[in-house]
């Protein structure tokens, strides 16, 4: 059995704990999937201090329904659409915040500190890419996150965006013209 | 502009590759240095855009701890990170008060001393 058939049977078996009520076993998921969680959470809003919450959230929601996880999708996929939504929700609370400009030591900019666990971006690409697309508007970011990043269809997005497909479509089309103008156009990242 | 490449360059940011354009157009693109620029530039960004996939945003160290106090005392935790939040608030508001009230004092001093200088 290779190390990654055992560490899903070790999270299998997890999951199995934690849908019968075992705090320690979940808590163990949490640790386990705490980084892409909140990865994916601070590449949805774009901000920090929000990003935590929402990952805490989808923690706390995930919880509650796991007696309801049925184990057809891995745990990973699972959370990650738990997290998504509970993006969406945060949404009306993250306007507020903003105006009330509270000081947090999680407001810096998504793009920065991030892991060495670093994929094959160029150098000059990595910060003007990460600070286009945290520029972009929400319905657009989200869109481009979930299809060019984390490879959600068209149909998936939709869905758990509420929107038609086509909206799915043309919101990404002009999230990846936006980067294009901007990268290209308005920085001339030249990373071609 | 020629119009092929205006069609190209529109239609360009919603297809994953080249093909989707169509015989005609692709073979236009195969033709047309500024197309295959252009399409290089977004293979560019899907490329780096895929990449992010790999990359790690580390989580703050308290989030395990917070979501392991939030199960195990779900009202108590609600009620706690509330009162955080508001105690935040409050002395950020309080800070902007004593800095104002602070600015305020300077102002009547200076006031005071510009009347009995006169």
């Amino acid at each position: 059995m290779s190390s990654r058939e055992v560490l899903r049977e070790e999270e299998h078996e997890l999951v199995a704990r934690a849908a019968g009520g075992d705090q320690a076993a979940f808590t163990e998921l949490v640790r386990i999937h705490q980084h892409e969680v909140y990865t994916l959470a601070a590449r949805m809003v774009a901000d920090r201090e929000l990003a935590y919450d929402v990952s805490q959230e989808a923690f706390v929601r995930a919880w509650r329904a796991i007696g309801k996880f049925r184990g057809d999708a891995k745990f990973s996929t699972w959370i990650h659409r738990i997290t998504v939504n509970t993006a969406f929700s945060h949404r009306d609370r993250r306007k507020r915040k903003r105006t009330e400009s509270l000081d947090s030591v999680y407001q810096e900019p998504v793009s920065e500190s991030l892991s060495p666990e670093r994929g094959g971006l160029s150098a000059t690409m990595r910060e003007p890419l990460a600070v286009a697309l945290d520029a972009l508007p929400e319905s657009l970011r989200s869109v481009i996150v979930l299809k060019d990043v984390y490879e959600w269809s068209h149909t998936e997005i939709a869905e758990h965006l509420d929107i038609s497909v086509t909206a799915a479509k043309v919101r990404l089309h002009r999230a990846r013209k936006s980067l294009r103008i901007t990268l290209w156009d308005e920085h001339k990242a030249g990373a071609e | 502009m020629k119009t092929r490449c205006a069609v190209v360059r529109m239609r360009l940011p919603g297809v994953e590759s080249v093909d989707e354009l169509g015989p005609r157009l692709s073979s236009h693109v195969e033709t047309c240095l500024t197309c295959q620029a252009e399409a290089a530039r977004y293979r560019t960004l899907r490329r780096h855009l895929g990449a992010l996939a790999s990359e790690t945003i580390e989580a703050p160290d308290t989030l395990v701890s917070a979501v392991a106090a939030q199960i195990q005392h779900p009202a108590a935790e609600d009620r706690r990170g509330t009162m955080v939040r508001r105690a935040a608030i409050a002395a950020s508001a309080a800070a902007g008060a004593v800095a104002a009230a602070g600015a305020g004092t300077i102002i009547v001093i200076g006031l005071r001393r510009t009347r009995s200088a006169a």
